[in-house]
């Protein structure tokens, strides 16, 4: 009975004086005009005619996101740094590490660090790449002394090489003259390594290699044996078969040697290889290496020098093989030549390079190359040096370049290099 | 008019004079160029109407964006994703934001703020906050109960410093926890716990954060604790883990661990925002955030306290009911990486000068063959203090001042939202500083001190540039002078904070009906900060239209050359026979 009497009186009351009535809450309101703002957001999130051409872009950045974000979820990352870095034990992975030219490589590592003592390590390599190259052996470290400044290393390795280019010998070989041949190489060399101080080591190495020559696999040039007759090449008929000792003292003072700023690296090498058996090959080998790193009133601008002398002289009667001299020309020696473009017995090479900073992951280069291939150092002439310039892109990390973009220049075309590493 | 006013003037004239010389004649690239920036303006203009209305703005101090919502999915970010999207993917976008008309901001009312919602609160300097007050910061109670034990019920999942996820202390209230490197101490934490402080009484959600010390022995490990190893396995955790981070962490002489402890946002957690766009799944958001007054602005504020690693993976949004009502709010999160830190390790020097990876600032190095390098990268700015990091303010130029990520927004900022944030930024006083400071709980007073010295020292120069871009006038409200007559006054910011010389100072105005030619012909220049109005409303008609708006346009002429003549238009209706304000605008 109260309940409708209360509604009667209620009802009075806003009738009598509707003022009294509760206060209402203020109406929510928004600070933009909520029509025109929801049919913009729906045209937002709705596609529109002119991203047509753009849909390959949306679809690829959509499926980024979900693939960036998958990886994250999963910390894929730190599963794949767990697997490409190295443990106690293991199979690692292996990019790259056959050499300039060879195509993309892959490999798997099986490596056991502290093998036999704490820092030895041994390592069984398994590599091919898209173009038939493969290298497969074993590594073997191990520190002789307990305060690890003397080693002892070991290796042995089977490797193919199926379509280096060869133009001949000589700085004037012709460009148009290149063929394709395959080396098959078996060896294993040993020797002791000494960690005199922290920037100055010195390697000794004795070991065989036995390599056999076949024409290359390239089929856009001809074999090496269409061009050239086994005769006119040494190492061409049959290959070699060498016993070698060297020794080699490197000094190295860069601050941080995958990305000097200053510094140097030096290296001085000689080697006595010798054919078993026979004379056919016996040859001294020296090789003097100089590099420095100038900073150019910061270390934001660098000039990088480099100086390669190599000379390998043969005794009597005995030759040098054609694999075993001195070969310039690619990303890593003459930029400007293709690859493998001179082999001599002897070969000098300088490098100017400046680089500049752009950023924290990338360096800016300039450079100049020249270099010559001659049979003895007296045969260098100013006029034979062979000219290569250009610049590129050196992508950075903490310890040094995993990557580099450069373009070549010479009087043999343009070339670009897409190389893995480079400490130069 | 005093006879310096007058060389002012007269130079005032010339300088504007000269600025008329006659164009030179479009090339072909330049038409092509204003064509395509035409066409991309009005691409993505075609969407952007709802904030650039003309005229004075809604008198709101809330922006109702807290109706009740569905939940919203929880979305994902990612560093990597973040940095290429934002870096390449968003760079139209961006091109567009610089090259093309801004657009005011849309969230903005009659008195150029930013009403609430539930991406900003307004706090300090509209409702003034004391120095304690600043110093507590978002914090509600006096944090983790470490009478006893802390139970890590998680590993840290996200970010590169060293802590735990998810903790809880013996009151039950679950925190995340964050040490100090063992090279570094104090350096994260007091970097957290003081940008924290500032970012809330700027206005913004932020977490609640304490600086603790914990014992070793009082931290233990939940039975269902796991965590994400650096191997990216996922496994139950174990002391050895606990002593692992342990081991890297700074420790104080009593062999305590300092830390931060921020308490678990309240509601279910979505994942961060976006510095552009809209978010499809929350109805409420409607306003792009490219668009946003707060966000815009937020570049300055981070510039201030170097908020480096400002990006979508360190804000967050929470669904949360309040009032019966479930919506979305917004937080800013991770401020590890503020002032003179970089999470764990000081900033390096290209930290706040330059993009991860900037094509801008590579492109002066490059053209120059390296010759040209910044300053910054020259003679980078060393660390004096391990507990404060790489914090300088003598390079430091706020509108050049960079985040870890191109963000659209920040592009976005216009000279009204740069006024906007430094103004914030100004209202803050020394004592206000040192208060937020002193809650890092620096050891080495000299430190403190230096902290402090550069944080006033930034201030000054984000209040420079937001004071030079727009016109500093602000506080406009109506009043009585000598006689009664009614006059409109405001404040003059670039005065109070010692930016120019009063001497040198003069204003002028013009007066006319909203939308035609104003009627005083030449702007009329007067001196002291309030404008008579009854000549105005003698030309305006006491019993005209009750609904016509009125322009009152004010600029500031100075002696300092670096000041332009910026205007700032007050509306004004009429109510009763006297001038009502309706709000004001910067040009």
């Amino acid at each position: 009975m109260r309940a409708p009497l209360r509604l009667a009186s209620t009802l009075l009351a806003v009738l009598a004086a509707p003022h009294l009535l509760p206060a209402q809450p203020p109406p929510e309101q928004r600070i933009i005009d909520v029509e025109a703002a929801e049919r913009a957001k729906k045209t937002e999130h709705s596609f529109r005619a002119w991203q047509a051409p753009l849909l390959p872009f949306l679809v690829f950045g959509k499926a980024m996101e979900k693939g960036f974000i998958a990886v994250d979820r999963n910390h894929l990352l730190e599963k794949a740094q767990y697997y490409v870095s190295e443990h106690e034990r293991g199979f690692k992975p292996l990019f790259g590490g056959l050499g300039i030219g060879t195509g993309f490589a892959l490999g798997v590592e099986y490596y056991r660090n502290d093998f036999l003592r704490r820092g030895g390590r041994i390592g069984i390599p398994l590599r091919a790449s898209t173009l038939l190259y493969q290298d497969y052996g074993i590594d073997l470290s191990l520190p002789v002394d307990s305060g690890q400044c003397v080693f002892f290393d070991a290796n042995a390795h089977y490797r193919v090489r199926s379509q280096d280019d060869f133009f001949g010998l000589g700085n004037d070989s012709r460009a148009g003259a290149r063929t394709s041949y395959m080396l098959q190489s078996r060896q294993f060399s040993f020797g002791p390594r000494f960690e005199l101080t922290r920037r100055l080591r010195f390697h000794a190495r004795f070991g065989y290699n036995s390599t056999s020559v076949f024409d290359g696999k390239d089929a856009r040039f001809p074999a090496i044996t269409a061009r050239f007759a086994r005769n006119q090449i040494p190492g061409l008929r049959s290959g070699a078969r060498l016993w070698a000792g060297e020794a080699s003292l490197i000094h190295d003072t860069r601050d941080v040697p995958g990305r000097p700023r200053s510094g140097g690296y030096h290296r001085l090498e000689v080697g006595r290889h010798q054919s078993g058996g026979s004379n056919e090959y016996g040859f001294w080998r020296y090789r003097a290496e100089a590099e420095r790193y100038l900073p150019l009133g910061s270390r934001n601008r660098v000039l990088a020098l480099r100086f390669l002398g190599i000379t390998n002289q043969a005794d009597g009667a005995s030759a040098v093989p054609f694999f075993e001299q001195v070969i310039l020309g690619g990303s890593s020696t003459l930029r400007g030549f293709r690859e493998f473009r001179f082999y001599d017995t002897s070969g000098v090479m300088m490098s100017a390079e400046y680089r500049y900073n752009l950023n924290a992951y990338a360096d800016m280069v300039l450079f100049v190359d020249q270099g010559q291939v001659a049979r003895q150092p007296g045969d260098f002439s100013w006029s034979g040096l062979r000219t290569g310039y250009g610049g590129g892109l050196r992508f950075l990390n903490q310890a040094g370049t995993p990557f580099k973009i450069l373009l070549g220049r010479s009087n043999e075309g343009t070339r670009i290099y897409f190389s893995l590493g480079g400490t130069f | 008019m005093p006879a310096r006013a007058d060389r002012i003037l007269k130079a005032e004239g010339g300088r504007r004079k000269a600025a008329k010389s006659p164009k030179p004649p479009l090339s072909a690239f330049r038409l092509l160029l204003s064509a395509f920036c035409l066409l991309l303006s009005a691409l993505s203009a075609a969407a952007e109407a709802p904030g650039g209305k003309a005229g004075p703005r809604p008198a709101l101090w809330v922006d109702s964006d807290t109706v009740s919502i569905p939940e919203p999915a929880r979305k994902f970010d990612t560093l990597h994703y973040d940095f290429f999207y934002a870096t390449f993917g968003q760079a139209p976008r961006s091109f567009v934001g610089r090259l093309g008309a801004k657009q005011p901001a849309w969230n903005v009312n009659a008195w150029e703020e930013v009403p609430d919602s539930t991406w900003y609160t307004n706090r300090h300097p509209l409702h003034p906050m004391t120095a304690e007050q600043v110093a507590r910061g978002a914090n509600q109670h006096n944090g983790p109960d470490l009478s006893g034990r802390l139970a890590v019920l998680e590993g840290k999942t996200a970010g590169t410093s060293l802590g735990f996820g998810r903790t809880r202390d013996s009151a039950g209230n679950v925190y995340f926890i964050k040490f100090d490197s063992a090279e570094y101490p104090e350096l994260t934490t007091a970097s957290e716990v003081i940008a924290a402080r500032f970012f809330h009484a700027l206005g913004f959600h932020v977490p609640q954060e304490w600086i603790i010390y914990v014992r070793p022995e009082q931290i233990e490990i939940d039975p269902q604790a796991t965590i994400w190893d650096k191997n990216g396995r996922q496994r139950k955790m174990t002391r050895a883990d606990v002593e692992e981070v342990l081991k890297g962490s700074a420790r104080a002489p009593d062999g305590r661990y300092r830390a931060v402890a921020s308490l678990l946002l309240p509601g279910r957690v979505k994942g961060g925002f976006r510095f552009h766009g809209t978010s499809r799944d929350d109805p409420n958001d409607l306003i792009p955030h490219q668009h946003r007054r707060e966000l815009r602005g937020l570049r300055l504020l981070s510039a201030w306290l170097n908020h480096y690693d400002i990006r979508p993976g360190n804000t967050m949004d929470t669904y949360v009911e309040q009032d019966g009502r479930k919506f979305l709010r917004h937080y800013l999160l991770d401020f590890g990486s503020a002032l003179g830190s970089a999470s764990y390790f000081p900033k390096t020097p290209r930290m706040g000068f330059s993009y991860v990876w900037d094509t801008r600032e590579m492109g002066n190095p490059f053209l120059t063959l390296g010759i040209y390098q910044p300053r910054w990268r020259e003679h980078p700015a060393g660390v004096k203090f391990p507990s404060v990091g790489r914090f300088e303010s003598e390079m430091f130029s706020p509108h050049l001042w960079k985040p870890v990520l191109p963000l659209v927004a920040f592009d976005y900022m216009d000279n009204a939202d740069a006024f906007w944030a430094a103004k914030l930024v100004m209202s803050f006083t020394e004592e206000q500083v040192r208060a937020a400071v002193r809650e890092g709980q620096l050891s080495d007073r000299q430190a403190e001190e230096y902290l402090v010295r550069t944080l006033l020292e930034r201030q000054r120069k984000v209040g420079w540039h937001g004071f030079l871009v727009s016109a500093p006038l602000d506080g406009f409200r109506l009043g009585k002078i000598v006689g009664g007559e009614q006059a409109l006054m405001f404040d003059d910011l670039a005065l109070k904070y010692g930016f120019a010389e009063p001497a040198g100072t003069y204003y002028v105005h013009t007066f006319s009906r909203f939308g035609e030619a104003g009627y005083l012909g030449r702007p009329r220049s007067f001196r002291g900060h309030s404008i008579p109005l009854d000549e105005l409303m003698k030309w305006a008609g006491p019993g005209g239209d009750p609904k016509a708006v009125f322009t009152l346009a004010i600029a500031a002429r100075r002696a300092e050359p670096e000041f332009e003549e910026r205007w700032v238009k007050v509306y004004l209706g009429r109510e009763a026979g006297a001038f009502r304000l309706l709000g004001w605008e910067r040009d």
